[in-house]
């Protein structure tokens, strides 16, 4: 899609630079992203008597649930227990949901999709812009459950605007690969339920990381997820700035997924459509 | 300089052709697909392939011009639909190529998107972003789409609790609300009152008097005939004809009632 004299111009031909068609169309298409994300993120509550309030009420009250339950389960003498779990539980919410959420919008938007021309990949980022207003809501919740505990929140919070970014910069890239995964084999969301079952126990989210085994440490110290996880403690829980080599280390991570997977994803939506 | 919108039409198929694969080729799990990579060799693969393949469109080519009211008939099955959607950008072409100078506003799947939670404002702006508008453009058009629609007094209650009618006109009105530079039409309005369906063809009037492109499939012969300058038919994926209406709609009647009289026959 180019402009020429202000028409616009579409020619089915022009196949070699389709990301750019497609990085195009979605920002053409950037009110929906808007309209879609608020729709996903009220329509939950229409019929409910509080409403849009719930969009607050439901985490704060999931957490205090988790904490107290938590708390009374597994103390193991650390301190602030509550905000080192919510702290992971919060993290670990955006990432499995966005990404999950990615592949099941992208299977729910084809009726969509053969109706209407829209950049398929409008699905992905929606479902990802979604999980990111959900996450915002409940990390300010956790905020407050933090500061009304007296645990150690420090100035550096602010600075994780940039862990946001790169952790839905991957959660994004993961969609892009899903999405199409998905829409080829039915048994891709069953089988990256199992690897989200998997992966949260490598996460340390219910324990700190050195109750366990060194050669599981390591393990768990590559878990991407377990590295937001604790780029995300560092100011809120331990008080201190954001650790460097976690930092580097998901940003790498976060921008290769995220290339990779816009090229697979464009690669395969063409064959996408002749499903049709 | 104007030259771009003197010298180009408005849209140009080209020896279009488009496929549809069966679905049953595409192997839909992951084991499905090992037992097919240990087991089919690439000779089984090829003989599979071509028996999944369904021709829609088989080579297609027209020229549209700017402003222009054209017409596609055909039976059902022949492939009007199909071209419409390529038409939309919904599916890419097999082979051949499509140009479109403008955008395209499609009256298809008029209504997709709509969400029965949400009250008719809130759909008015989602269903508009689906089209491409933006939400400052729609705020400016609010007023008009509801009075077009009629539904003033309902416009704050959850689109559930409207009549199919209500849904189809407040569907009809955000999709017409601005004069498109290509429109769609797949056959004629199924919003039954008679009067809606009247201001609906006011407004394809004012449409063509402002100078939209409009591409119209329809079986409605009369309508083709009142509206459109030039006709296709197309046949089986195939165009057999293009001209100006009354003669493409002649021959395009004439063989219908051919295949009816052979049909008596029998």
């Amino acid at each position: 899609m180019t402009k020429e004299n202000n028409i616009f111009y579409y020619d089915s031909n022009d196949r070699k630079n389709k990301l750019w068609i497609e990085i195009r169309e979605l920002y053409y298409y950037r009110d929906l992203i808007w309209q879609m994300t608020l729709r996903n993120v009220t329509v939950r509550y229409k019929r409910s008597i509080l409403g849009v309030l719930w969009t607050m009420l439901e985490p704060l009250l999931t957490m205090v649930v988790m904490a107290v339950v938590f708390t009374a389960l597994l103390d193991r003498k650390i301190p602030h227990f509550p905000i080192y779990l919510l702290s992971g539980i919060v993290v670990w919410n955006y990432f499995a949901f966005a990404t999950q959420s990615a592949m099941h919008d992208f299977i729910g938007g084809e009726q969509l999709i053969g109706r209407v021309y829209l950049p398929r990949s409008i699905f992905v980022v929606t479902a990802i812009t979604t999980g990111l207003v959900n996450f915002l809501i409940s990390f300010a919740v956790l905020l407050l459950i933090a500061l009304a505990t007296g645990a150690p929140v420090s100035v550096y919070t602010f600075l994780l605007f940039f862990p946001i970014v790169i952790l839905t910069a991957f959660n994004l890239g993961i969609g892009l690969w899903l999405a199409p995964l998905q829409s080829y084999f039915t048994d891709t969301s069953s089988i990256y339920g199992i690897a989200l079952r998997l992966l949260i126990y490598l996460s340390a989210i219910f324990y700190p990381i050195d109750a366990l085994s060194p050669i599981l440490q390591m393990v768990v110290n590559l878990n991407p997820v377990y590295q937001f996880i604790h780029i995300f403690r560092n100011p809120v829980y331990y008080g201190t700035s954001l650790p460097l080599l976690p930092m580097v280390y998901t940003t790498i991570l976060a921008i290769v997924l995220l290339i990779s997977g816009a090229f697979f994803f464009v690669r395969l939506s063409d064959r996408i459509a002749e499903k049709f | 300089m104007s030259s771009i919108l003197q010298v180009t039409p408005a849209v140009l198929v080209d020896n279009l052709v488009v496929h549809y694969r069966r679905s049953k080729v595409n192997a839909s799990s992951i084991k499905e697909l090992l037992v097919d990579l240990f087991r089919i060799k690439k000779k089984m693969l090829r003989a599979q392939a071509h028996d999944g393949v369904i021709k829609a469109l088989d080579g297609v080519s027209l020229e549209i011009q700017r402003g222009e009211v054209y017409g596609i008939i055909g039976r059902n099955g022949s492939g009007k639909s199909t071209l419409l959607k390529v038409l939309s950008r919904i599916i890419l072409p097999t082979r051949g190529r499509v140009q479109i100078w403008g955008r395209v506003s499609p009256l298809l799947g008029v209504g997709a998107g709509f969400h029965r939670e949400l009250t008719g404002r809130e759909n008015i702006y989602l269903y508009s972003a689906i089209l491409g508008r933006s939400q400052a453009r729609t705020r400016e058009l609010f007023d008009e789409i509801v009075a077009f629609a009629e539904l003033e007094e309902f416009i704050d209650e959850p689109i559930r609790t409207y009549s199919s009618g209500m849904v189809a006109r407040l569907g009809f009105a955000v999709a017409m609300a601005e004069v498109p530079e290509i429109l769609l039409v797949d056959e004629v309005l199924a919003v039954g009152d008679e009067r809606f369906k009247d201001k609906c063809n006011a407004r394809f009037q004012e449409f063509t008097a402002q100078g939209s492109t409009i591409i119209f499939v329809s079986h409605n012969m009369h309508a083709v005939q009142e509206m459109c300058s030039r006709v296709s038919w197309i046949h089986q994926g195939k165009l057999l004809m293009t001209g100006d209406a009354t003669t493409v709609i002649n021959e395009y009647r004439k063989f219908i009632r051919r295949e009816q009289d052979f049909v008596k026959s029998v």
